[in-house]
Parts: C-alpha cells; sequence; structure tokens
C-alpha cells in the first residue's frame, strides 16, 4: 500500500481517532475545518433540496439539522471552530427562515389596494424571490365611483437596499401593463419582478405609483434570498 | 485500538465485497446487452468498458443500502446494474469529452474504434440501462416504481449540470475559482451518481419509500466528496498500473481539481502566469515538462498537503453521518460493509 508519500507536514491524525469524533474535532486543523464547512454547507443545501424537490414533504425547521444544538456542543465543545459552527447555523437559519412558507395570517390587512376613486392605499406589496429568481405579487386597484377611469398603469421605482445594492425598476413588469377601471369595479395587476443573476440577498424597499394619481403610492418590499441551488 | 493487522482486515473486507459485487454486476451487464449487427461498430464496443474490471462502488452501495432498508437481492439487482450502465454510458462520452485515452488500464473506446463509434457506443449504453432499469422497476408497485424513476431522472440531471459546469469552466477559462467551487462541482458531477444516488435508491426500495433519505445525501456527499478526492491525489502522486488511468492525465487535461484550484489561488507573479497559460492552452499544446512543471508547483505551494487536509475536514464527519442515515438499518456483514468504507478511504489516504 503507497504510504510513503506523507509529508509529515500535515497534522498527522492518527487513524484510530476516525472512530472518536470529539477527538477529530480537536485535532481539527484550520485548513480541515475550511473542508468541513465548506462540505457542510453544500450538503445542508442539497439535503433541504432533496426533501422538498422529491418527496413533496415539507421541511421542519430542525429537518435540515443533522444533530441538536445539545448534541453538537457536545461534539464540538471547547474547540476554536465554534465561530466556524455558529456562522454555519447562521446561515442554516438564513435558508429555513428564506424557505418558510408565507405566513397566511394579516394576508387581508397587508394585501396591496389602490382605491382610485377615494385616493386611498392600503398595505405593501411583498415579495420573495432568490437570485436570480421571479417574484411576484398582486396590487388591487378599486374603483368604488361612477366614472369610468379609463386605463390605470402602475410604475415603480428602483428598488433600494441599506447598503447601496439596487434591483432596477427595469426588472419589474406589470400584468396587464394597463388595465381598464370602468365606473364601480376592482381590478388585480400582478407585478413582477426578474431579480437577475448576481443580486446580493437582502431586503430591496420601493415604491409604487399609478400614472394619473399623484397622491397614490404603495411601499414594495422584495426580499432576496440565497440561493438554493 | 486499531493496528495495521486490523487496517488490512477492513480493506480486503471492502475490497473482497466489492469484487463480488462486480461480478455478479458485469456478468448482468453484458446479459442484458444486445447481440446482432452491426456488432463490431456498435455492440462489441458497447461491451467494451462494461466487461473490463471497474470498482462496482455504485451497485454495491445500492445493493447493500437496499438490504439494510429490507429489500431482497433480487429486487435490487436490477437497479444496481441500471446504475453502473449509465456509469458506463457516462464514461464513454467522458473520455470522448476529455479526449483521454487510457480507461481502465486499456484503451478508450474513442482511442480504440473512433469518437463517433464510441459516442454511439456511449448512446447505446444508456438506452440499455433504461431497459435494465424499466425491467426491474416491474417488480416494484407503480407507485415506488415512479419514485425510483424520478431518482434517476434527478441523479442524471445532476451529473450532467456537473459536467456542464466544468466544460463552462475549461472553455471560458475560469480563473477565480476556490476550493468551495470544486466541492460544488463534485456535488453535481460526481457524488450524486456516485454515492447518494445509489445509497438513496437502495434505501427507497428496501423501505418501500418510507425512509429518511435526507440523511443519506449527507453521508453521501461527506463519503463520495472524500472518495473523488482520493482518486484526484491518486492522479497525482499514484501508480499508474493501480489506478488504471493515465497518471497526471488530469493535468493534462486541465481538469479543475482541488490541487489545481489551490495552485491557482495561491500562487504568485511569474508561477501564477506560467499555470495560467498551461491551463489556456489545448491539450495537444501541453507538453510533458510542462506537466511535470506544474505537478512540481503543487509541491512547492503545498497544494497536495492542502488537498489532503481540507478532504479530511469532509471525511472526519462521515462517520458521523453514517450513524444518522442507517438509524434504522438492519444489523449484519451489509450494515458493516457499509460503515467501513469510510475507514476504508481513510486507509488509503496518504
Amino acid at each position: 500500500m503507497d504510504r510513503g508519500t506523507g509529508d509529515g507536514s500535515i497534522n498527522d491524525l492518527p487513524w484510530a481517532s476516525v472512530f472518536d469524533p470529539a477527538a477529530n474535532a480537536r485535532a481539527l486543523s484550520a485548513i480541515q475545518a475550511q473542508g468541513f464547512r465548506a462540505a457542510s454547507e453544500i450538503v445542508d443545501r442539497f439535503a433541504r433540496i432533496a426533501t422538498t424537490g422529491l418527496n413533496g414533504k415539507d421541511s421542519s425547521t430542525t429537518s435540515a439539522a443533522p444533530l441538536t444544538d445539545d448534541q453538537r456542543a457536545d461534539l464540538f465543545g471547547a474547540t476554536d471552530i465554534e465561530p466556524l459552527i455558529r456562522s454555519w447555523w447562521a446561515m442554516i437559519g438564513q435558508l429555513l427562515l428564506g424557505a418558510a412558507p408565507r405566513t397566511p395570517d394579516g394576508a387581508s390587512a397587508n394585501s396591496a389596494t389602490l382605491d382610485l376613486s377615494n385616493a386611498e392605499a392600503n398595505g405593501k406589496l411583498d415579495l420573495a424571490a432568490t437570485s436570480p429568481g421571479a417574484a411576484k405579487a398582486e396590487v388591487w386597484l378599486h374603483n368604488r365611483g361612477a366614472n369610468d377611469l379609463g386605463q390605470v398603469r402602475l410604475r415603480c421605482s428602483d428598488l433600494l437596499a441599506h447598503d447601496g445594492s439596487v434591483v432596477g425598476s427595469g426588472t419589474v413588469t406589470f400584468n396587464p401593463a394597463a388595465a381598464a377601471i370602468p365606473a364601480r369595479s376592482s381590478r388585480g395587476i400582478e407585478v413582477k419582478i426578474e431579480v437577475p443573476q448576481g443580486v446580493a440577498p437582502g431586503t430591496y424597499r420601493g415604491t409604487v405609483l399609478a400614472e394619473g394619481h399623484p397622491n397614490l403610492w404603495l411601499p414594495a418590499v422584495l426580499t432576496v434570498r440565497v440561493p438554493l441551488t | 485500538m486499531t493496528d495495521i493487522a486490523d487496517r488490512s482486515d477492513l480493506v480486503a473486507g471492502v475490497e473482497n465485497r466489492l469484487r463480488e459485487v462486480a461480478k455478479t454486476v458485469r456478468r448482468s451487464m453484458l446479459d442484458a446487452m444486445p447481440d446482432g449487427e452491426p456488432s463490431r461498430w456498435l455492440y462489441a464496443p458497447m461491451r467494451e468498458y462494461p466487461s473490463r474490471p471497474g470498482k462496482a462502488l455504485r451497485p454495491a452501495l445500492c445493493m447493500t443500502a437496499g438490504r439494510v432498508f429490507g429489500a431482497s437481492s433480487e429486487d435490487l439487482l436490477g437497479i444496481a446494474v441500471a446504475i453502473e450502465l449509465l456509469h458506463n454510458a457516462f464514461l464513454v462520452h467522458d473520455d470522448v469529452a476529455d479526449a483521454s485515452e487510457i480507461r481502465r488500464g486499456r484503451p478508450t473506446l474513442a482511442a480504440q474504434y473512433g469518437v463517433a463509434a464510441a459516442v454511439n457506443a456511449g448512446d447505446g449504453l444508456a438506452v440499455v440501462a433504461g431497459q435494465v432499469l424499466r425491467r426491474a422497476t416491474r417488480r416494484l408497485g407503480r407507485d415506488l416504481a415512479d419514485l425510483v424513476w424520478a431518482e434517476f431522472d434527478t441523479m442524471a440531471l445532476r451529473t450532467l449540470e456537473g459536467q456542464a459546469t466544468e466544460i463552462g469552466w475549461q472553455l471560458d477559462n475560469v480563473e477565480q475559482l476556490g476550493p468551495e467551487d470544486y466541492l460544488h462541482l463534485i456535488m453535481h458531477k460526481t457524488c450524486w451518481y456516485t454515492t447518494i444516488h445509489p445509497l438513496r435508491v437502495g434505501a427507497m426500495v428496501g423501505s418501500g419509500g418510507t425512509a429518511d433519505l435526507r440523511p443519506l445525501v449527507r453521508f453521501g456527499f461527506h463519503f463520495g466528496a472524500a472518495f473523488q478526492i482520493r482518486d484526484d491525489l491518486l492522479n497525482l502522486v499514484g501508480d499508474e498500473r493501480m489506478y488504471g488511468k493515465e497518471i497526471l492525465g488530469d493535468l493534462y487535461e486541465g481538469k479543475r481539481t482541488l490541487p489545481l484550484m489551490h495552485l491557482l489561488s495561491i500562487a504568485h507573479d511569474e508561477d501564477l502566469a506560467l499555470v495560467r497559460d498551461y491551463l489556456a492552452r489545448t491539450r495537444s499544446q501541453r507538453s510533458p515538462e510542462m506537466v511535470r512543471t506544474v505537478r512540481e508547483l503543487m509541491d512547492t505551494y503545498g497544494s497536495i498537503a492542502f488537498t489532503r487536509e481540507y478532504a479530511e475536514g469532509i471525511l472526519l464527519v462521515a462517520e458521523e453521518y453514517f450513524e444518522q442515515a442507517f438509524t434504522g438499518a438492519a444489523p449484519g456483514p451489509d450494515l458493516d460493509f457499509l460503515r467501513a468504507l469510510v475507514p476504508y478511504v481513510w486507509a488509503r489516504w496518504r
């Protein structure tokens, strides 16, 4: 067997320690920790995809976690890789948060509406997507009055994150682009944002306005999540 | 305490089991191959790779994982054979794409029969793999059969995604790649179909679709990544007869392996320029001297040592994940075989 290439410069783990995870964790060098962490990050993403993608089962908050916090603390206790584990957990948390189903509570309160006849705006546009990916939401236009308001178009500003990152207004489309709003009618318009590749995860905020109705506007919030693939 | 004698027992045990599976699977693969014409330019080349001795890791994983979760060997063999046939189909096309010259110790199909015949043979192997899988899944209930086919589809797509990513890196001459990119690549290109898929399909059939397959992704990836990195290292430090492929073949091809990615990320000035210039060349423009120079740079910059250590970090937790993945599995020689795989990879590490 070829055992002659060990150069001695590496942390020479005794082979038996393979069976002792605690000893392994203590012996973990910086490079080993790097490999461990990178592998864990990738595999966590895939374990989640494999679950939701193939089995169609819901993933609970702990499904991606190989060990409980206690077990992990036990396994990696008193080692210098704790910060790595923490960042790893933070990342899992972010993924799980991002992938959690959007809460339906308060959906009606939050649904975005523009009351054109009363010049009243309610709610906000809440969109979430990965980069790259698409997010969709709906705005409802109401005309409670007796006048035909003709064609109404919506506009959206650039969406800006706290660190200056921008998702440009060009990525936002409305379907239909213009909606006819006759007297005593309501109409839903779909808002779609195509988040391009390379957009940093974060929260982006902007404003949706209705052409010809200068006093009407709605806040739009786009949450860009870490992509799962 | 584990000593050298135990270790060689363990290695011999794993290799015996792999040899047994390889023999059965090889026979079944050849039985599944159509006879008839054109023999010389289709069916004969199609038989080439399946008749050469391979490691049979994939079918062994599928069959043992299936049995520890309760399936019979009869239910599993066809699926394991389909996996190995698809693997052979991938190898044929892979060798064409990489312009490799040796596979399993003999000339590649393209070298022996020409590229066109090799491409056809690869297609043929994929078709036969589908036939074998269809026969095998008839034994299963319809829902389970659907699940198994979906697993195969996922696996094939993952593999192609990985191949395409790698080709893209080479064609675009992508340089800003780190070890994490490499792991991402082999997750798609290698681990999914080498370890994760066989384990998952086995467990799926064994448990009638009820086993939790998620921990198998975890174990399969950690084990598979370490296995692949070990393979990449053997290509750099190994011995051609034992390895069965061209030594330094990956370097000739400019394949983005972990040591190469490390070298690219750490080399400076004229050394970095040299490596970049090397990678920008076509295979025929790369002389043996250049290959040797790049290989020496890997020593100078500690890329080999880095790779070993990085992979150790991945493998260290594989044992842990193994226990999670096989919590409900039946103890016995099959489970022992699976449990021995991680130490087996370790045993040939340095």
